[in-house]
């Protein structure tokens, strides 16, 4: 371990380890589901909140919901993905650096292997792994982030587990649990931890314009195999918080599976 | 849409030879026609129609004929 996180943990020893005040904390997909509960957990614990997503209206009415008013609206298309670098810099340069992102952004896909073409995988595979990709290599520039800061990345058990109709899904949320493994390797040395969640079905607008393709009996299925029940987006941002904060100081490279007992069985 | 472009559909997320499905059949008695295939069409009519069929809607349809109807009443409605 180094000197420089002992120091840290001795000047932090009487602070509450989930404090995240003077924090400046990057996240996409902030307009809805776990990007909005997990901006609005965060600014309860102190956090200055970088809102990214599509649609600056939608931005704002998220921003309505955080608490205290001196959070960031910054409205991107993260399917640039070659921009994403230049735009983290330029951000660090306008805002200062970021203590932490939080990648929710993502997409939903359900398709069974007869109708799988190349567009459908790779406009996943943009915003579910591309991005996370270009936000880690963006993150890591010398002025972006702080000297000890957190990524934390959304996947799903739809990455450890199969489901029919999920092949390019599960791909890409594997994918997320792997690249996870080998980023927190490499950007270690540039004082970096990165971890990610495996959530299970959390009541989000994606969880419902998803509920409503399927039938009673399949709705059934999904919320049955959730021993506890579907969860919601809190439930993900609050192990966000945790692996974003002090407290997990030493955790990186690893998968925290969020999912109401889904693994379980 | 015309009933023999929703045949076309048909046939192309059963997986069948072009010109098998004709319009009069009992959908679950169409070689193919599963849940797998119903997925398929739901992701067929969203991507070249914008139409967005719950689950539900689809599993009411138990003919072609059917199908035809709740098709052209979501493309008019």
């Amino acid at each position: 371990m180094s000197i420089l996180k002992v120091d840290m943990r001795i000047s932090n020893a009487a602070k509450n380890p989930l404090d995240l005040s003077e924090k400046q904390i990057l996240v996409t997909g902030a307009s809805s589901g776990i990007g909005k509960a997990t901006s609005v957990i965060l600014s309860r614990l102190g956090a200055r909140i970088i809102l990214v997503g599509r649609n600056a209206e939608r931005l704002h009415a998220a921003h309505s919901e955080l608490e205290n008013s001196n959070h960031i609206i910054e409205p991107f298309d993260l399917s640039r993905i070659d921009a994403i670098s230049g735009w983290m810099k330029s951000m660090a340069n306008r805002h200062g650096v970021l203590h932490g992102v939080v990648h929710c952004a993502g997409v939903q896909q359900t398709l069974p292997a007869r109708s799988i073409r190349l567009v459908d995988m790779e406009s996943l595979f943009q915003i579910n792994v591309y991005a996370a990709i270009a936000l880690l290599k963006g993150f890591r520039q010398r002025d972006v982030h702080s000297p000890q800061a957190s990524a934390v990345l959304i996947s799903s058990v739809m990455g450890l587990v199969g489901e029919a109709c999920c092949i390019t899904y599960s791909a890409s949320k594997g994918a997320i649990i792997s690249l996870t493994k080998s980023a927190a390797i490499e950007l270690a040395r540039d004082g970096l931890r990165v971890n990610c969640i495996a959530s299970g079905f959390v009541k989000t607008p994606m969880y419902e314009s998803l509920a409503e393709t399927l039938t009673q009996a399949q709705i059934m299925n999904i919320e049955g195999k959730h021993i506890l029940g579907i969860g919601t987006a809190e439930d993900i941002a609050n192990t966000v918080a945790f692996l974003i904060s002090d407290a997990s100081i030493w955790i990186t490279g690893t998968t925290v599976v969020v999912d109401g007992g889904y693994t379980a069985s | 849409m015309t009933k023999i472009e929703l045949c076309e559909i048909i046939d192309d997320v059963t997986e069948s030879q072009p010109g098998t499905v004709n319009g009069d059949e009992v959908l679950t008695e169409i070689e193919g026609w599963d849940s797998m295939s119903v997925i398929s069409f739901q992701s067929i009519m969203n991507e070249k129609f914008g139409l967005i069929f719950t689950g539900k809607q689809l599993m009411s349809a138990k003919t072609v004929d059917d199908l035809m109807r709740l098709v052209n009443e979501h493309i008019e409605g």
